[in-house]
Formats: C-alpha cells, sequence, structure tokens
C-alpha cells in the first residue's frame, strides 16, 4: 500500500541535477497519475536515464523534490524500492547463476516468501517462454533473453510503479509485441509505468502521456493527440524532431556518403 | 515446482549449462559459520537472513568463477592463497620462536597481536579494499530494496572468511610454540581470543578509513584519489606499528612505557598481552584498564563502521561508477615507454599489444589500486633490514643498495598477474578477432611493455641512483645485481603470462597477490643479498658471475616473446 494512495504516482517537483561541469536536468516538473503509461523521451543524453536512477532511488545527489508511491525518495529510499520494478536498457545480472538462483535472490532480498517465489519464478519464466532454461546459468542467454530476466525480476514481487528504460532493446518481434501489451495491461489493472524509449510507434502507441525533454528541460507535455494538435506533424516522430530540433537525417546521410567516399 | 522447471531439470540434456554442477557444500557450511554472530549482525543493523542469501550467492559465483579458472597459471585463486596461508604460517611459527626468550606472556601476547595487526591489515588494505569498493555489481544491488549495512556487511563478511583464514595460520606457531613455553590451558583461548579481536579491529579500521574517503572525496575523482589514500594510509601504518617501536628504543621509551603501562592502553594490541596476564593470574593493577581501552577501541571502531555504512555506500558507488575515471582535459602524452615501443616492439600486433598494457595500465583502476603502492611497499623491507643490519654492525647502510635491482625483480610478476584484472573485463571480446597466433604476438608485446616499463627503467634508475652513492669497489656488485635482475625478469616473466591482459573479472578470491609479492619480495631479497655478499668474499666470483648474467640478458629477451598462451578452456574475458 502506498503511504498517500490518493496522491499521484509519482511527483517530481524542481528537479535538477549536475555532474562536473554540466547540469543535466535543469528544473523537470511533472507528475504521474497512478494507473497510467507515461512516455518520457528525448535525444540521447537529454537525461532520462538520469531521471530514473533518481525516481528508483538508484542516484541521491540531485536537487527538488521527488516523490515515487507518495514517499519521499530522499527519505525512504528502500521502501520506494520496493514498491517498485526497474527495467534497465542492458540487463545487469549476475551470470553465474542460473535464472532460477538469481530471481530467488531477487525474490529473497525483496522478503517474500520461499513458496511465493518459486511459484511466481515458474510462472514468470513460463510466461517469457524461458522455462526450459530456467537452470542454465545466465552467462549463456542472449541479449534478448537476458532482458526478459530482468522483466521477471521487476515484475517477480508485484510492484505498484514501473520504470522501464529501454526496456525492449535486444527482445525479437513476438516479444516485443508481448511487451507492448503487457505494459497496457499493467496501466489497464492500476499500475503505473514510467516508459523510456526511442521508439516512437511503441511511445505513440501505448503510452497515455508523453513528455519530451530536451536539453535538460520538458520540452513537450501531453497526450499524443494533445502534442499533434498543436503540431503540423502526424506522427511522433515528426514531433519529435520539431521539438528537440534535430537537423534533417537526410543532409547527414548525404555528408556521411561524400565523407566514405573521400 | 512447475511442470516446466521439473522438466527442464530432468529431461533437457541439450540445453543444460556444460559448467552446471551441484552447489558445493563449503558455501553452505561458510554461510552457516556466520550464524553465531547473527545477533551481532542485527544489533548493527543487518537483516541477518537478507545477508546470508547474498553471501551465498557471492560466494556460489566465486566457487563457479575459481572452477572455470582452474589450471590457470599464476598468483591469483587458489594458489595465492594457498601460498599465503603457507608464508602466515612461517611468519607465525617465526615469530612464535621468541617464545623461548620472553619469559611474560604478556608481552609475547602483544607482540603476536601486534604482528598480527601488522599482517591483517596488509592484505586488507592493499588486497581486499578492491572487493569492498567494487563497482561492478552495484549497478545490479542498487535497484533492489537492499539496505547499504547489508551490502557493507556481506562484503566485509566475504573479506572476513578469508580474514580469519590468514588470523588462523598466523597463530598456528604462537600457538604449539606459546603453549610449550608457558604451559597454561588458558593460554590458547587468550591467543585465540586476542587473534580474534586484532581480525575484527583490521577489517573494521580499513572499512571506516574507506567509508569515510567514500562520503568525503569528489567521487568523480575518487579512484584517482584511493590510490593515494591507500598508500599513505598504508605508510602510515607501517610507520607506526614498524617505525614506531624501533624509534621508541632509539629514544629509550621502551622501558618507560613497559614501566607506565597506562599508556599502552593506547595501543590496542596491549590489550591481549592484559588478557593474557589476567587469564594466566600474573596480571598487575592497570591490566585492567589496558584491556579495557583495548576492548573500547575494538568495539567503537566496529559501531563506526556500522554508522558510516548506515546509508548512501551503494548508491556512491553507484554515482563512482557513473563518474568513470579522473577526467582528461588534454590528451595523455607519449611517455617514454611509449616511444620505446616504437623500437623495441616488432611486428603490428606485437607494438598493439604494448601499446594496449601501457595505456590501460595508466588507466585501469584495479591496476593502480594494486601496483602503485606495491612499489613503495617493497623496498620497505630492504629498509627494515638495513636498519637492522646496520645495527648488527654488518656494513656501511649504503652498500645495502648494491641488493636494491632484486626488488623490481621480484615484483614484477606480481605487476603482470594484477595486469590480467579489469573492471570492463568485458570490453576485451574485441579481442576474439585475433587466431591464436595473432593473440601470442599481442600478449608478447604486452609482455614485454611490462618488462620496459615496470624492471628495466625503475632498476635503471635505482642503479643510476645507488652507483652515485656506494663506494666503487661495491660497483660490480651493483653490476650484477642489474644484469640478474634483468636477464632473471626476461626469464621468469613468461612463466607466469598464459592469459591475456585486462580480461578478467577481480574478485575476492584473487586478492592475496600483493601481500605475498611483498612479503616474499622481503625474504628472497635478504637470501639474494645475502648469498651475494658471501659471494663477494671468492676472488673473482663477482666479476665472472656478471659478465655471464649480462651476457644472458639479450637471449633472455628474445626468450621473453615466447610466451605460450593456454589454449584449452575458455578465455578470461568471459564474466566469470
Amino acid at each position: 500500500m502506498s503511504a498517500d494512495p490518493a496522491g499521484p504516482a509519482i511527483l517530481c517537483r524542481g528537479l535538477v541535477k549536475s555532474f562536473p561541469g554540466k547540469e543535466v536536468l535543469r528544473g523537470i516538473d511533472f507528475e504521474i497519475e497512478r494507473g497510467t503509461v507515461f512516455g518520457y523521451i528525448g535525444p540521447n543524453g537529454a537525461g532520462k536515464t538520469t531521471t530514473v536512477k533518481i525516481l528508483a532511488a538508484i542516484d541521491d545527489l540531485y536537487q527538488g523534490e521527488v516523490r515515487v508511491a507518495g514517499l519521499d525518495v530522499a527519505d525512504d529510499p528502500r521502501e520506494v524500492k520496493a514498491r517498485i520494478g526497474y527495467v534497465p536498457e542492458s540487463a545487469i545480472l549476475y551470470d553465474g547463476l542460473t535464472a532460477f538462483e538469481y530471481l530467488q535472490l531477487v525474490g529473497r532480498l525483496h522478503g517474500l516468501e520461499e513458496r511465493l517465489i518459486e511459484r511466481r519464478i515458474d510462472g514468470l519464466l513460463e510466461v517469457f517462454e524461458l522455462g526450459d532454461r530456467a537452470h542454465n546459468r545466465l552467462s549463456t542467454y542472449s541479449k534478448g533473453m537476458r532482458q526478459k530476466v530482468m522483466f521477471c525480476s521487476a515484475l517477480l514481487h508485484d510492484p505498484e510503479i514501473f520504470f522501464l528504460d529501454e526496456p525492449l532493446s535486444g527482445l525479437d518481434v513476438e516479444s516485443t509485441i508481448f511487451i507492448k501489451g503487457l505494459i497496457r495491461a499493467l496501466a489497464d489493472s492500476g499500475r503505473t509505468v514510467l516508459y523510456c524509449s526511442h521508439m516512437m510507434d511503441v511511445v505513440e502507441r501505448v503510452c497515455d502521456r508523453i513528455v519530451i525533454l530536451s536539453g535538460g528541460v520538458i520540452a513537450a507535455d501531453g497526450s499524443f493527440e494533445e502534442l499533434a494538435a498543436r503540431s503540423d506533424e502526424a506522427s511522433l516522430e515528426g514531433l519529435f524532431s520539431e521539438v528537440t530540433g534535430g537537423s534533417s537525417p537526410e543532409g547527414r546521410i548525404e555528408g556521411l556518403l561524400e565523407l566514405l567516399e573521400r | 515446482m512447475s511442470g516446466v522447471v521439473q522438466r527442464s531439470r530432468h529431461l533437457s540434456t541439450w540445453g543444460r549449462d556444460p559448467l552446471g554442477d551441484e552447489d558445493p557444500r563449503y558455501v553452505d557450511l561458510l554461510v552457516g559459520a556466520t550464524r553465531p554472530f547473527r545477533g551481532l549482525y542485527r544489533w548493527l543493523g543487518v537483516d541477518y537472513a537478507s545477508m546470508g542469501h547474498l553471501l551465498r550467492a557471492k560466494l556460489l559465483l566465486e566457487h563457479r568463477r575459481r572452477k572455470r579458472r582452474d589450471g590457470s597459471p599464476g598468483l591469483a585463486g587458489r594458489t595465492g592463497l594457498a601460498l599465503m596461508l603457507a608464508l602466515y604460517v612461517a611468519l607465525g611459527s617465526l615469530l612464535g620462536t621468541s617464545a623461548f626468550v620472553i619469559e611474560d606472556p604478556g608481552v609475547f601476547l602483544t607482540i603476536v597481536a601486534s604482528a598480527a595487526l601488522f599482517f591483517l591489515v596488509l592484505p586488507i588494505l592493499l588486497d581486499f579494499s578492491s572487493v569492498l569498493l567494487d563497482t561492478t555489481d552495484v549497478a545490479l544491488l542498487a535497484p533492489l530494496p537492499v539496505a547499504d549495512r547489508l551490502v557493507v556487511a556481506v562484503r566485509v563478511t566475504h573479506i572476513s572468511l578469508y580474514v580469519s583464514s590468514m588470523a588462523a595460520s598466523l597463530g598456528v606457531g604462537p600457538l604449539i610454540l606459546g603453549t610449550l613455553c608457558y604451559g597454561s590451558v588458558l593460554y590458547p583461548l587468550v591467543l585465540l581470543v586476542g587473534l580474534f579481536q586484532m581480525a575484527v579491529l583490521a577489517l573494521s579500521a580499513v572499512v571506516v578509513l574507506y567509508l569515510v574517503a567514500l562520503k568525503s572525496l569528489d567521487l568523480s575523482r575518487f579512484r584517482d584519489a584511493m590510490i593515494y589514500l591507500q598508500t599513505g594510509a598504508f605508510l602510515l601504518f607501517y610507520a607506526v606499528t614498524q617505525l614506531g617501536p624501533q624509534l621508541l628504543v632509539r629514544l629509550g621509551l621502551d622501558e618507560w612505557l613497559m614501566a607506565n603501562p597506562l599508556f599502552l592502553g593506547g595501543w590496542p594490541p596491549a590489550s591481549v598481552g592484559a588478557l593474557g596476564r589476567l587469564g594466566l593470574g600474573s596480571g598487575g593493577s592497570l591490566d585492567g584498564w589496558v584491556l579495557l581501552s583495548g576492548w573500547v577501541a575494538t568495539a567503537v571502531t566496529v559501531i563506526l563502521g556500522a554508522l558510516l555504512a548506515r546509508r548512501g555506500f551503494v548508491t556512491r558507488l553507484a554515482t563512482m561508477e557513473a563518474a568513470g575515471g579522473s577526467p582528461r582535459g588534454r590528451p595523455r602524452r607519449r611517455g617514454i615507454t611509449g616511444r620505446l615501443g616504437a623500437r623495441l616492439a616488432g611486428g603490428g600486433l606485437e607494438r598493439a599489444g604494448w601499446d594496449f598494457f601501457i595505456h590501460l595500465s595508466a588507466s585501469e583502476r584495479i591496476f593502480k589500486l594494486r601496483v602503485m603502492p606495491l612499489g613503495v611497499l617493497a623496498v620497505m623491507p630492504l629498509f627494515m633490514i638495513t636498519i637492522r643490519s646496520t645495527d648488527a654492525g654488518m656494513g656501511p647502510l649504503l652498500a645495502l643498495l648494491v641488493y636494491l635491482p632484486y626488488v623490481p625483480l621480484l615484483i614484477v610478476p606480481s605487476i603482470w598477474e594484477t595486469g590480467r584484472f579489469s573492471e570492463k573485463w568485458e570490453a576485451a571480446v574485441v579481442l576474439d578477432i585475433l587466431s591464436g597466433e595473432e593473440r601470442q604476438r599481442f600478449v608478447r608485446g604486452a609482455l614485454r611493455a611490462v618488462y620496459v616499463r615496470f624492471l628495466v627503467l625503475p632498476v635503471l634508475l635505482i642503479v643510476s641512483i645507488a652507483a652515485w652513492l656506494v663506494e666503487p669497489e661495491d660497483l660490480v656488485g651493483l653490476l650484477l645485481s642489474t644484469a640478474v635482475a634483468l636477464a632473471g625478469g626476461a626469464y621468469a616473466l613468461p612463466r607466469f603470462g598464459g592469459f591475456v591482459p585486462f580480461t578478467a573479472k577481480f574478485g575476492a578470491s584473487d586478492a592475496q597477490s600483493n601481500t605475498v609479492v611483498v612479503i616474499l619480495a622481503g625474504v628472497v631479497t635478504v637470501v639474494l643479498g645475502v648469498a651475494q655478499w658471501g659471494l663477494g668474499r671468492i676472488p673473482f666470483a663477482l666479476p665472472g658471475l656478471a659478465v655471464v648474467a649480462v651476457a644472458l640478458i639479450l637471449p633472455a629477451w628474445r626468450r621473453l616473446g615466447r610466451v605460450k598462451l593456454r589454449t584449452r578452456g575458455r578465455f578470461e574475458y568471459e564474466p566469470y
């Protein structure tokens, strides 16, 4: 149960984050309602992953107010971590363990009961089509399979909020379709999903609300329909380029080909 | 258990991990060994059950990784640990013989406890800091609801499994010889309690040092700062424990200190002596105070460590990992070794291996953390020997500089050995494009770079300084030790060279080689020095041997190129 069930799932107010010589986030403000999929997109280095790490209580060096599940991330990072599921772009796992051993460890660190852990691991690995590899070491897994294990790990303790940072990286077509459906289903069942991706078509299709981050500030915020209404662009891809001021890909490709021919 | 999992366990043989095996029993035994301390863990705010789960996973990973590496050459892993424990038994036994001349068991126990503190802090500070500050799994642990104290507790417990085996090895000699000399049934018990106290104090003191550094230093420059901190802390500790007592003796303060035991309360190992005196019924009025103050100092260090580990450990390690190495404002200049590479390394791949090692050794944290203090530390025993031998009237102090070239010879295999580890070991997958022969040429270049950078250049530096300081008649001896170091290094190095550098993950079980080398460097330098000193008494022996050794340098250099890579098994860049 959350500390403030009536409040937003995630609240971010005046979030500032700096690295030596560079201010990555320059005052980010947003609130995410429960049971929604929140698309958080931006060019490389815009600060998406940095924001997610702060929200997931992984990075505690920031300024501003950040609340997740009604809890202040700075005051109660462990409780926040107990209520979230996190899937990063690259799966970081104990490669010498099997998938079953790894998930068992994660379940135990979440304080789940042994029987519940085993039941959930079996179920999750079956759903993600890894059942027959459950007792193989993770070092033998492909990138996509590792990513699926990360999903299992994020779902194992049935969290109320998910942070998915480029989660489709390395997944095959079938798994991508499955994950898209899963993200939608999670939100429809009352859970909240913050979804970072460069796959604009997926964001356009699954997200209730989209924030475009550019230069450390929010450049656009609204549902896809709202954003499209403010622009001539019909696709999120076009909208993204317009908002972030990206240069034309055609010109860059031409320049590259010239470079190779020289 | 569901049908799916059962199927995979019993039927799916094709998909089974070829490395799969039963969990070793010793992992459960080691985790079980922490059970008597579960009250202590809880008192320190650590969830014991979670600690056990995480520790078990760590030990299992270590076991599987070590199993995969079995048969690999070098000082890391089981060989290093066995060698280190054997050295500690030998050192302890040597220390134990002093029981025959020291009448007061309290004094003997204080000496043993002081030595134990020194020889336990040494590996923790030098070798196990990489385990404590390991950043490779913080990204995995950071999103989990794991308390910082728990992560610190797991790492400290993991290290303490090694430290306790070292303490036990060190205690074997004093236990047997002390029991024989003092003939009390309580003596072994006092010694065991004392060694346990010293192990706890050594471990918690180093943990406090690193946690304070982690909290107070700029994380973007932490990796570089740690190297200086580690070296500085060791030099300070060395001065206090080794040079301090000598200074007291020289100033005549030792007798005063023994007459005023109140001040011994400031030296925790003295509390072991006080416990011995009290336990064996010869305690004085102040022994209770010395005992209490030693125990309080130990407890305060433990509590301070627990307080510092309360919050921020994992996030700070994650921040440190994200911050990377030290920022480089301008491109690194091509140093003397880089320029020499153009002349000394053969073809393209050999040159590539040379540059690969030189560049990575300048930026790899594990390498810098372990190698930089090594040079300073290896010379330390020589200084001790110099002071002692001068006291004993063995000859002019400066004459001992003649034997100094032996020190780099002895530490350079450890440098090469350390060079196998990297924090980014997976990056070495790029070397997979090389065929066996090509990889061999690549490693040959790296090995020659180590030889030139860490043996030839330091030896030449030492020789050029020593040549100015020693007497003219000692120059032949200096030439001999130099030639032996250069030729010997070139012959010895390939024996350690069956791996591709910067391709292996560093783990707790790899963390003994530095201490072994520092101790061996001291012992072997003395042996070589004494042998050479003895040869100096035989007419023409030194010049003759020097000529032979000089003649051997060139063939040895050529031989250095004949490194044989391990062909069986897997390459080290495979994780775990």
